[in-house]
């Protein structure tokens, strides 16, 4: 699977996206704002995570009409979310030629025991994971990328931080595995064991891992890219924000310059209010979104 | 002689290209902002968007600095886009390292994205070609020299020391393409 052709070339996207910031957006503006702040893509629904979870209700797929008005207005690539395992949107999203399809908690599942069938796609997929297990078994189902699943709608990056610690000190641990263990381990995280051994002989995922659900500041993504993450993604976090613009350029500096906190300090600056944001602890367990 | 590779590590597929300078036992430089440019006499401009690339390297007088280096310079996808001297669609200034003409993401969108094999002057086998959302060349200057192909169509050129492929030769796991920048 990992040698495939088609593969690669899905994988081949999610590299290019690499070291970039690919943000949530729910109109053709909003879009064109994005790409001039250095978004590397965008995301198009209807909702940032933030509404989703204050209006409550079915969260689906976006209106075909939002994506194509997305489409024709940046150059950046267009990624659009289906729900766990409704191939069906999925196949829709295909069919409007969205460049990554985000099989996402942020919608409401269709299917709460089976995920999409990825490999029947052309269109890459990018899935959530919350350890290692989730991770392979994403991967197994053919997704060329990887995100953590944070706390999406929340502005706290709590969740996000958990969740790459989980996976990335999962693979570290795989690495000083003797092979006569590789079995067990694949077997005790429910993954696929050629993956197991994949980790075992490379050290890292087969595809890019980017953080994803809670990254509300120029700190908050620096942190995901020290932590591990590849690139991120920012839902609500911008447009719930006082200063849309500035603080979507800002993230984008950060990222890039993750490593050097005086451009990070200097991107900071003046931001206005950030979002409000939510402590995990006081969000009920049936309204967590990473669950799912 | 003393070599410094630099790969510009803004955003795109820098990794990639530093992992296949890794195979060839080489450590690369990752480029973010003009003081890294110190010192560096090669430079690889790695996939990514474009778009991104020229609002992020305005920042510190980088692009300037890019726009000037005199080594070589080998740009994959983006990279030909950014090292040509007339992009469109949508139409934007290159740094005009080479008189060429591209025209961004000319295959459509990722759906139409795909590997297949093609030809290189210097190689005397076919070379996997992958595309991602791949600009095409539409147009080269007399001054510069056919490098690459897929079937009729040029897919890499040379002009001096700078060669621009609309490929991606870091996806292929081979170090050949590379090897042979590196020598110019």
């Amino acid at each position: 699977m990992l040698d495939d052709k088609n593969f690669k070339v899905k994988v081949g996207l999610a590299e290019m996206l690499k070291g970039g910031v690919i943000m949530d957006v729910t109109n053709a503006e909003q879009a064109r704002i994005a790409e001039d702040a250095g978004a590397c893509a965008v995301m198009a629904l209807e909702r940032v995570p933030a509404d989703i979870r204050a209006a409550g209700g079915v969260a689906r797929m976006a209106d075909p009409t939002i994506i194509e008005d997305i489409k024709k207005t940046v150059s950046i690539p267009v990624m659009a979310k289906c729900r766990i395992g409704h191939f069906a949107e999925a196949q829709v999203l295909e069919a409007l030629e969205v460049d990554f399809i985000d099989e996402s908690e942020v919608l409401t599942p269709a299917d709460e025991h089976h995920h999409v069938d990825k490999h029947k796609f052309r269109i890459p997929f990018v899935c959530g994971c919350r350890d290692l297990g989730e991770a392979l078994r994403r991967i197994g189902e053919g997704a060329a990328l990887l995100r953590t699943k944070g706390e999406a709608g929340s502005g706290n990056i709590v969740e996000a931080v958990r969740h790459m610690r989980a996976v990335v000190g999962a693979i570290r641990r795989i690495t000083v595995l003797d092979d006569e263990q590789l079995m067990t381990e694949a077997k005790n995280l429910g993954a696929p064991y050629e993956l197991v051994c994949y980790l075992k002989k490379h050290g890292k995922l087969p595809v890019p891992n980017f953080a994803a659900g809670g990254i509300a500041t120029p700190p908050d993504a620096a942190l995901m890219m020290q932590l591990g993450a590849e690139a991120v993604f920012v839902g609500s976090g911008i447009f719930k924000s006082s200063d849309p613009a500035g603080r979507a350029k800002a993230i984008v500096l950060a990222t890039t310059h993750y490593k050097d906190p005086k451009i990070v300090a200097e991107a900071s600056k003046s931001l206005g209010e950030a979002m409000k944001g939510l402590d995990i602890r006081t969000i009920s367990e049936d309204r967590l979104m990473q669950t799912r | 002689m003393n070599r410094t590779i630099g790969v510009l590590a803004i955003q795109g597929d820098f990794q990639a290209h530093l992992e296949v300078l890794g195979l060839m036992g080489v450590t690369g430089r990752e480029i973010r902002n003009s003081g890294d440019l110190e010192g560096v006499t090669h430079l690889i401009v790695p996939g990514g968007e474009s778009t991104t690339i020229q609002k992020i390297a305005q920042f510190d007088g980088l692009w300037d600095k890019l726009v000037d280096f005199q080594g070589p310079v080998m740009g994959t996808c983006m990279g030909s886009i950014l090292m040509a001297r007339t992009i469109l669609s949508p139409d934007a200034r290159g740094w005009g390292m080479i008189n060429l003409a591209v025209q961004r993401n000319a295959y459509g969108r990722q759906i139409n994205s795909f590997a297949a094999r093609g030809k290189i002057a210097f190689l005397d086998h076919e070379f996997e070609m992958v595309f991602i959302r791949a600009p095409k060349i539409i147009k080269y200057g007399d001054d510069v020299k056919p490098l690459a192909w897929l079937g009729n169509e040029v897919t890499g050129v040379i002009s001096g020391n700078k060669m621009a492929l609309t490929f991606h030769p870091e996806l292929s796991g081979s170090t050949l393409v590379h090897e042979y920048f590196l020598g110019l």
